[in-house]
């Protein structure tokens, strides 16, 4: 691999070790100036790790980067930017208390002993901010602001600084399908003028649309860099996987005609007369775009306040809280699993029986023993992979934690189980075991109800699907053989039938 | 509309609530006892009390940024009894008050080394430095108040007035003033809100976030050091044991005006505004004869119920803003492997 | 050996103290001849006591993230309550059950500010160690003076000072029995486990249906009970009363938690530690008056041990887990 004069960075066979676990184990690729090079890679393949290096937030252990030939090797973020390399991180690094004109100038202001100095580049910045949303104002406290809209915020102050290559990690995670498709579009005239992008994100569909050429990491190993075109996607997944997985839905084999859950009319701040029945031993799907009010279901069926009627097995409920909710059989697997779910510092022991203490209570006291037993039936079953019962969860892989958070929910035994984005931010293989572990639920005559932003997974699982936009629900269709994904689209985006 | 809504903003404003209870105490107290509505009285309370004002307001910044200091007690002794010390070795007091200032400067220097360098969460650091600045300060003196030997002017300091004005009140309106400039007009202040409120992206942003959080520990540490020596000053010798409260005064101050300890928010003036309320409480209850039992118990009963009020003002605004984001919210940034590994390492 | 490498690892604290405290103990016996003696290890679990039945409530209580700076106060108030009311004709038992319910009441209104009304911790608790201590002067001055000391009942005294099976101190007693059961609550109790979840993560304990205001308002009056039984054994132990004893006990205790390994953000953390870093402090203390060393180096000491411990687990756990 010689470089070439339109070679803008070069890599060299990185590598990067924590205690414990080598993140990257030597990669190696180039990159062309003035294209969109995309990254994939399940999670935990080393794609963080190595935007970290790239950008001088962690230094690489060993190897190489040139950057127009030269070495380039940062100490320090700022040292990465000054040399023409930002970065949109994968969490929002913005701060919330902040104005929005002081996040965009944060530690690129010039300044005279510290008192800063009139910002030129603030028309740029405005001009930038409108052309993604006209409603961002410079002066709005970013508190103020949505998730997609600090986002936004975050974009452009990358934009803001003259930089020759910007790395995106996942930036559209948070944002509807109108503002991707707006990111999209500036990505690729950010391309044209001559900007190399390097993109990193889940959604291949993405990548097809705006990318030159990929790289696949896997278990922190390169596996192929190489053009986009003429790849197809299933190629890209079994470079990615080393294996194929695809989903069809099967239908659960539960009668279903009992009904155990009638909810009319509920409304709430974002919600309208939300009307639909959940049968027993069904799988019940909420989809809809961010915003669309799916979380918000959720919440009032863990017991947030709204209007309206919810009936339990035809009586009518009242809950308050999340505990009264938990008391009338229902469970949530909630959607921030790092934030809500898991207990991190505790082992899988001690998080498994935190939902239901009573499995693990023998005449008043915990016994070890029960919780041990409990915790090798949940691993066994939900093939939990962890070196021992009492490793700490936060040191599981995304796919294992939330395994963990479902087993403390199922050992809870209730009738309902909620699951706001059970698969997020999950590995594909974990994936498809999550889906198992749902079947396997309903097929037990338990109700579930999964609230999901990802139409496949809602189409592979669901026997029912509610489709929902704007804080109402539109339509509730049944799955099947010839489900129209086209259609469901239409509605989720607002189009009148 | 837009009056009730510009009214209804003001009543929103902590530090214009905090005013209107100072200013209500103020007409109280006036009214109560003749003695306190005096200029003498109030000359009296700020001279006592200028080191609290602008230790208070220099430690808002370090509040800002998520860190504290429990040792400026300590500081404070220690750099009394030094600068008492070496004045009476017949050094001239502008060199003694120089040697001290940079002596106690170290403090700030190994807290803000603990907290950045080795990962010691501000308080088991400053903790620490608690300690052991209060034992040095016994040390040195030997556990006796220094009075021998001090030169003649040795209270001059306290005792001199410029334009009418005691001097210790003039050094609290410039060090309040430069607190403030610091915190509204430069740079400073932003980076601090700005650690305060999301560490990660301010380090990300290309801030030097050590740095700035090892220079408001050394300029609290010099706050402090100068309120040892105006201390000493005032009282005429070195004692190791003055201001006991001191460190907690500071802090009460500052979260009474609306800084919280994790940082992120607040403001000089709602600091000072709340110093001199604490101030203000305790000299017209003295004023009024209240026996000191009871000064303790209003204390305490007007530090709990301003906090609740306080909180649960911000609270509501919190839960407002978090609803309609909730839902949207991407990827979580919770616990994550570092934070993780750092509590085990017994960050608080 | 694998099981050995991860003690080391998760418990990296714990054996710096036992080291610290192996060495404190082989260096004074050799420095001191008055070291290895019954007399002189009663008077240090003496002094120790009063900390660790204190400590043994506020380390749960800091291990769901939560934390009491007014147990020095309570103290304070619930001996001089105490010597009050067995001075003014209240039999000595039932007078330590009425101190011993005030002393929860003040626990209680911790438990009101921080946990239901979710006020911070540290304005909350020293809200209360104010209103504490004032009304501990309070109650001296109804009695007429600073202290009570004079006209105490014969029993009140004996209370404090007749030795259990005529052989070990009521405190020291008290204190076995309080860290036993703080160890048993912690080990084997549903309360033990939601109160580490709690630490963990409050959100995920929230949803989790776990009572986290109940639980941690428990904790608090269990604080403030521990701390009223402290004051009333020392009181008794002394003969004195004064409203201004335990005067920053908060830090005495917080120090021992923490040097035990336990986090202030919850989660983590020990009953054992707590008592393992107690006995550093009271050891470090002892040995320095036993070799004559002025009391100010003993503060000093208290400082670099806290810091020193913490630095070296931080050193020696990241280089176990590499």
């Amino acid at each position: 691999m010689t470089r070439t004069s339109d070679t803008i960075i070069e890599i060299r066979d990185i590598k990067k070790s924590f205690p414990g676990v080598k993140a990257l184990k030597g990669v190696s690729f180039d990159v062309a100036r003035g294209s969109v090079h995309c990254i994939v890679g399940e999670n935990g393949a080393g794609k963080s790790t190595f935007i970290k290096i790239l950008t001088g937030a962690q230094p690489a252990s060993s190897g190489e980067i040139r950057l127009n030939g030269e070495p380039f090797a940062p100490y320090h973020v700022s040292d990465a930017i000054a040399q023409g390399i930002s970065c949109l991180y994968q969490e929002l690094n913005i701060v919330e208390d902040l104005s929005v004109e002081q996040n965009l100038s944060l530690g690129q202001e010039k300044h005279k002993f510290l008192f800063p100095k009139r910002a030129d580049n603030l028309d740029k910045a405005r001009s930038i901010l409108a052309n993604f949303d006209e409603s961002i104002k410079l002066s709005d406290k970013v508190s103020n602001l949505s998730v997609a809209q600090k986002q936004i915020v975050e974009i452009t102050r990358a934009l803001v600084t003259d930089c020759s290559v910007l790395v995106m990690d996942e930036p559209t995670a948070a944002l509807s399908l109108g503002e991707t498709t707006k990111i999209m579009r500036v990505i690729e005239r950010l391309r044209d003028s001559g900007m190399t992008i390097i993109y990193i994100s889940h959604k291949l569909s993405e990548i097809f649309e705006i990318g030159d050429s990929v790289t696949v990491l896997r278990d922190g190993e390169m596996v192929a860099t190489q053009p986009l075109k003429g790849m197809t996607q299933t190629d890209l997944v079994r470079l990615m996987l080393g294996k194929v997985v695809a989903e069809q839905y099967i239908p659960s084999t539960g009668a279903r005609d009992e009904t155990v859950l009638e909810v009319r009319d509920v409304s709430t701040r974002k919600l309208r007369d939300i009307n639909f029945d959940l049968k027993k031993g069904e799988i019940l799907g909420f989809y809809g775009l961010l915003g669309a009010g799916k979380t918000e279901v959720a919440e009032v069926l863990f017991g947030h306040d709204c209007r309206g009627e919810i009936r339990k097995d035809g009586n009518i409920i009242n809950m308050k809280s999340e505990r009264d909710a938990l008391r009338s059989g229902f469970a949530l697997v909630p959607e921030e699993r790092r934030e809500e779910g898991i207990f991190g510092l505790l082992g899988i022991a001690k998080n498994v029986p935190l939902m239901n203490m009573k499995t693990v209570m023998k005449n008043g006291l915990v016994s070890g023993k029960a919780e041990r037993d409990l915790a090798d039936k949940y691993i066994d079953m939900l093939q939990i992979a962890a070196s021992n019962r009492n490793h700490p969860v936060a040191l599981l892989s995304g796919g294992n934690q939330q395994k963990v958070v479902i087993a403390k929910c199922l050992n809870r035994d209730s009738d309902i189980i909620l699951m706001d984005e059970p698969t997020r931010g999950v590995d594909i293989g974990a994936k498809q075991e999550i889906h198992n572990i749902i079947r396997d639920l309903a097929n037990k005559g338990k109700s579930v109800v999964v609230f999901s932003s990802e139409l496949q997974e809602i189409t592979g699982l669901c026997d029912r699907i509610v489709l929902m936009y704007d804080g109402k629900v539109r339509e509730t269709i049944e799955n099947g053989e010839n489900i129209d994904t086209d259609y469901i689209l239409d509605v989720v985006a607002g189009k009148e039938a | 509309m837009q009056v009730q809504s510009k009214l209804m903003s003001l009543v929103k404003n902590q530090n214009f609530v905090l005013l209107l209870i100072f200013i209500a105490l103020n007409v109280y107290f006036a009214s109560a006892t003749k003695s306190y509505f005096q200029v003498g009285n109030y000359f009296n309370m700020l001279t006592q009390n200028a080191a609290l004002l602008f230790t208070a307001a220099a430690a808002t910044l370090l509040m800002k940024t998520g860190n504290f200091d429990l040792s400026t007690t300590a500081n404070l002794a220690f750099s009394g009894v030094l600068y008492a010390i070496l004045a009476g070795m017949g050094l001239p007091l502008t060199l003694a008050a120089l040697i001290t200032l940079a002596a106690g400067s170290c403090f700030g220097v190994v807290n803000g080394l603990l907290v950045t360098r080795y990962d010691i969460s501000p308080f088991i650091a400053t903790l620490g430095m608690m300690f052991i600045g209060g034992g040095v300060a016994l040390l040195i003196c030997d556990g006796q108040s220094v009075r021998n030997g001090l030169p003649a002017n040795f209270m001059g300091l306290m005792r001199s007035e410029v334009l009418g004005l005691p001097i210790s009140i003039l050094i609290a309106a410039v060090g309040v003033t430069v607190s403030w400039i610091m915190a509204e007009k430069t740079l400073i202040g932003k980076y601090a809100m700005a650690i305060g409120s999301n560490k990660n992206a301010a380090a990300l942003a290309g801030i030097n976030v050590d740095r700035v959080v090892m220079g408001l520990f050394i300029l609290v540490a010099l706050c402090a050091s100068l309120a040892g020596i105006m201390t000493a000053s005032r009282i005429g010798t070195g004692d190791p044991r003055v201001a006991e409260f001191f460190f907690m005064d500071v802090i009460v101050a500052i979260m009474l005006g609306g800084t919280p300890l994790t940082g992120g928010r607040g403001t000089v003036i709602g600091t000072v505004i709340a110093a001199m309320i604490v101030i203000v409480i305790g000299n017209g209850l003295n004023m009024l004869g209240i026996l000191v039992f009871w000064q303790t118990v209003i204390k305490g009963v007007i530090l709990i119920v301003a906090v609740t009020i306080n909180e649960k003002f911000s609270f509501e605004k919190l839960r407002d803003q978090a609803t309609p984001s909730k839902g949207d919210a991407g990827a979580g940034n919770g616990q994550t492997m570092e934070e993780w590994s750092l509590r085990r390492g017994n960050i608080l | 050996m694998k099981y050995l490498m991860h003690y080391l690892q998760t418990d990296m604290q714990k054996v710096i103290l036992m080291g610290i405290l192996a060495a404190l103990m082989i260096g004074l016996s050799i420095a001191s001849p008055n070291f290895l003696s019954i007399t002189n290890f009663t008077n240090v679990l003496l002094k120790v006591a009063i900390i660790v039945i204190i400590a043994s409530a506020a380390n749960l209580l800091m291990i769901t993230g939560n934390f009491d700076l007014s147990v020095g106060a309570v103290l304070a108030f619930s001996g001089i309550l105490h010597a009050y009311m067995s001075k003014h004709g209240v039999p000595v038992e039932l007078s330590i059950l009425i101190t011993l319910i005030v002393a929860m009441a003040w626990g209680g209104v911790n438990a009101l500010t921080v946990s239901v009304l979710g006020i911070n911790p540290v304005i909350a608790t020293v809200g209360t160690l104010f209103i504490a201590r004032g009304f501990a002067f309070l109650i001296a001055r109804w009695d007429g003076g600073a202290n009570i000391m004079m006209g105490l009942p014969r029993d009140f005294v004996d209370f404090g000072r007749d030795p259990v099976f005529g052989l070990v101190p009521l405190a020291i007693v008290v204190m076995v029995a309080a860290v036993a059961i703080f160890i048993f609550i912690e080990k084997r109790t549903a309360l033990g486990r939601k109160a580490y979840a709690i630490g963990a993560n409050l959100k995920s304990a929230k949803l989790s249906g776990i009572n986290t205001v109940g639980i941690v308002a428990l904790l608090y009056v269990l604080v403030g009970l521990f701390a009223g039984l402290s004051g009333v054994l020392q009181t008794s132990r002394v003969g004195l009363a004064s409203p201004t004893v335990g005067k920053g006990l908060e830090f005495d205790v917080i120090v021992a938690i923490i040097l035990g390994g336990t986090s202030m953000l919850g989660g983590v953390g020990s009953t054992f530690g707590m008592v393992l870093g107690a006995l550093v402090v009271g050891f470090t203390a002892n040995g320095m008056v036993l070799l004559g060393i002025p009391f100010y180096y003993q503060t000093i000491a208290y400082g670099v041990i806290l810091i020193g411990t913490l630095l070296l687990s931080q050193k020696f756990g990241t280089r176990a887990k590499a």
